[in-house]
């Protein structure tokens, strides 16, 4: 007892007094960012030998204006550049890029090369001090706008870790013309809206273009012919035609993610039912035979599975089943109706167009209906389509009224970052493409 | 039996006695069960301690660096050059690489780290050491303030964290702290008893927010929410980073890189840190482990 009291009391002593290890590290956990646009500094490409300083200048205007419309990047006012004359080859003055309060920063060359562009660029980390990123980029000069596109997505990508979605083209259906009279063609453009080129002429119809994982043909729903049908057009070459011979109207078709197969919508007698159709050997499968009416499919991009809607429950709603058209089942389960579902490229989320109360509501649920939330709402939005990296959804949007029309829209996943598409015209139902490269 | 127990509730007796005449000193006269009231207090005083370091110390520690940084900045940008001209030469073979398919990565000058990592050493060093003649003193006073009141500061033990009960006691034996105790000893504004051995909740707090600010981590990104990065550094005494923040662990996801670098951007843009100068043997080495699993809602 003597001892052990003894013990306790010196245990208590040492408890005030215990020497201890000799090196202390302070552990803390740090479980809360903020989100906010990375400030990033773009100088000016320079021209090198025989390039025009403004087409330089044009280049790394691209570069700014792709990274500021991901919202992610907040690109600095060139007029607060303190170090003016940063070449190439010399390692920029980072205090004076602190001071502006630039995290990044980007300098770049365009040269020319065996009847090339070429552009050299390098992304600095101000804070640190590191060189991220140091490439050369190539392109023929009449795509020289990819150039910046391309060095905007390799930017884009080291700092987010994710694929970036600029050097990417949109095809939709350009609108010209009062509403009663509207003429419809095809037409397709750089992602930011430049280089615009229409690709059919306005003869007929034209609905939901969508683009193959190659990039070099699309398949839409046009009323060419006695009826409304299912066309395939290589973009390079012009070449159309009509997609399998169908007893009926086909429409909104897409592409699997290889590629090899279109699945769209016949109707026949009232109601529509769901077929895929190899490109190879022209073989024809049905995946859904209801009463009602199935339409807008799209693959999983693992191909697996197929999202479609249908109104086979009273109001339309939102369907997941098997490539093979097995183990159909609803996945929409809230209020309203739910049409236009998109897999996204990355596989995590679903997309949709929502009507409600009278409102057109764009947004994301995951693959098996849970999580949904609500991205964009307006008087009319419709038909949602994913950036390559699953990041950003353009749609269109109608605005009321006799002078009013479709515009083209991007909004990313946080719902916070809308923005319009600049097209000439009245413009709708866009398809983005895969990154290009 | 009898002899021994006799001895040791004497002892036991003692104790309490002790404890008794020590708490009466504080404000508590009820029973001892009232700690908890403590839960909130340690961190109070912890406070009021950290406010009594006098400004001007910080200041004359931040000036100094910061003079002495941008010269070696420019030995930086002297040898710069050198390291660019290598990484262009290397990048050239790559221009046939690919035509029509644009990426060409070029090497990275890679050398850039070290010189900063090495550049602010230096200083911090000579500082500590210089002082040290002082603490002995300093540390005899501080002895005694606790001999004085030890009820209370075991009471503040009990409530607190266990684990920074264990960060307290390591650091009471370094060699700096004498140092920075005899700093906040002379303007006394509150009790200085002299063993600060841990960082307040309320520090802690602080500088977890602050670090909160300068975080942007790469948000949205399919499972970049689920990656962690551990970033070690160490600070100087004015708050600045000395040497490069290192990434401590590694991770096989597409956005391990990307998140390790916006945790140490974060490192960088957050410097100086407003740490109080008496516990700098605390801070002056940290792991920090950023993980933004709980930003984000599910979807």
């Amino acid at each position: 007892m003597w001892r052990s009291s003894m013990l306790i009391f010196a245990a208590l002593l040492g408890a005030v007094s215990a020497p201890a290890p000799a090196h202390a590290v302070v552990e803390l956990d740090i479980t809360q960012g903020t989100i906010q646009p990375l400030p990033i500094a773009i100088v000016d490409f320079a021209p090198g030998l025989g390039i025009d300083p403004e087409a330089a200048r044009e280049i790394s205007d691209i570069v700014a204006k792709d990274l500021q419309s991901s919202g992610l990047f907040a690109p600095i006012d060139q007029a607060a550049f303190i170090e003016r004359d940063l070449g190439m080859s010399s390692v920029p003055r980072f205090e004076d890029w602190r001071v502006i309060n630039a995290q990044a920063l980007v300098i770049g060359h365009i040269g020319a090369s065996k009847g090339k562009l070429r552009a050299e660029f390098r992304l600095w980390d101000v804070l640190s001090g590191q060189q991220l990123v140091g490439e050369q980029v190539f392109a023929r000069p009449q795509e020289a706008r990819r150039l910046g596109h391309i060095i905007a997505d390799t930017i884009y990508e080291r700092i987010t870790g994710e694929k970036g979605y600029f050097d990417t083209r949109i095809v939709y259906v350009d609108e010209s013309g009062p509403k009663d009279r509207r003429m419809k063609r095809l037409a397709i453009m750089d992602q930011d809206g430049h280089n615009l080129k229409l690709l059919t002429q306005g003869q007929s119809l034209v609905l939901t273009p969508r683009f193959s994982p190659s990039t070099l043909e699309i398949t839409y729903m046009s009323y060419e012919g006695a009826e409304p049908k299912v066309y395939l057009l290589n973009i390079e070459t012009g070449q159309k035609e009509i997609v399998g011979a169908f007893p009926g109207m086909t429409f909104a078709p897409r592409f699997s993610p290889d590629g090899q197969r279109i699945v769209m919508s016949l109707e026949q007698g009232g109601n529509s039912n769901l077929f895929a159709m190899d490109l190879r050997s022209r073989r024809t499968m049905q995946l859904t035979n209801t009463d009602a009416i199935d339409t807008g499919p799209c693959y999983a991009p693992d191909g697996r599975q197929i999202t479609f809607e249908t109104d086979r429950d009273g109001s339309r709603q939102i369907y997941v089943m098997n490539a093979d058209g097995s183990n159909q089942h609803r996945i929409s389960q809230g209020e309203g109706s739910y049409s236009t579902p998109v897999w996204s490229p990355r596989g995590d989320l679903i997309a949709f167009t929502k009507m409600q109360g009278g409102r057109f509501l764009i947004g994301v649920m995951k693959p098996d209906g849970s999580g949904e939330r609500i991205l964009t709402e307006g008087f009319h939005n419709e038909g949602p389509t994913w950036s390559p990296n699953g990041r950003v959804l353009m749609f269109f949007r109608e605005s009321p009224g006799a002078g009013g029309g479709p515009r083209l829209y991007t909004i990313d996943l946080t719902g916070y970052n809308e923005r319009q598409v600049a097209t000439p015209a009245f413009g709708s139902d866009p398809a983005w493409s895969p990154l290009i490269n | 039996m009898g002899p021994s127990t006799f001895i040791s509730a004497a002892l036991h007796v003692a104790i309490v006695l002790f404890a008794i005449v020590g708490l009466s000193s504080s404000h508590m006269s009820a029973p001892l069960v009232a700690i908890p009231v403590d839960l909130s207090t340690p961190a109070d005083i912890t406070k009021i301690k950290a406010g009594m370091k006098d400004a001007a110390d910080d200041a004359s520690l931040a000036a100094k660096p910061e003079e002495e940084k941008p010269k070696a900045v420019k030995e930086k940008t002297a040898k710069a050059p050198e390291q660019t001209a290598a990484i262009k030469k290397s990048a050239e073979p790559k221009v046939e690489k690919t035509v029509e398919a644009p990426k060409t990565p070029a090497p990275k000058p890679a050398p850039k780290p070290e010189q900063t990592a090495a550049a602010p050493k230096p200083q911090p060093k000579p500082q500590a050491p210089a002082r040290k003649p002082e603490p002995p003193k300093e540390q005899a006073k501080a002895a005694l303030k606790p001999a004085l009141k030890p009820a209370p500061k075991t009471a503040q033990f009990d409530t607190d964290r266990i684990s920074a009960l264990l960060n307290k006691i390591p650091d009471a034996t370094d060699t700096p702290e004498p140092q920075a105790l005899a700093e906040e000893t002379k303007p006394a504004r509150g009790q200085s008893n002299g063993t600060e051995m841990a960082m307040s909740v309320n520090e802690l707090d602080a500088l977890r927010a602050r670090i909160s600010e300068c975080w942007t981590p790469p948000a949205g990104g399919l499972g970049a929410d689920a990656i962690v990065v551990k970033v070690r550094l160490k600070l100087n005494q004015d708050g600045t980073l000395e040497g490069l923040p290192s990434v401590a662990n590694s991770g096989s996801s597409p956005f391990f890189q990307a998140a390790a670098d916006s945790a140490v951007r974060a490192v960088f843009q957050c410097q100086p840190y407003a740490l109080p100068a008496g516990k700098y043997s605390l801070w002056r080495d940290m792991i920090l482990t950023f993980d933004p699993s709980q930003m984000y809602r599910s979807g």
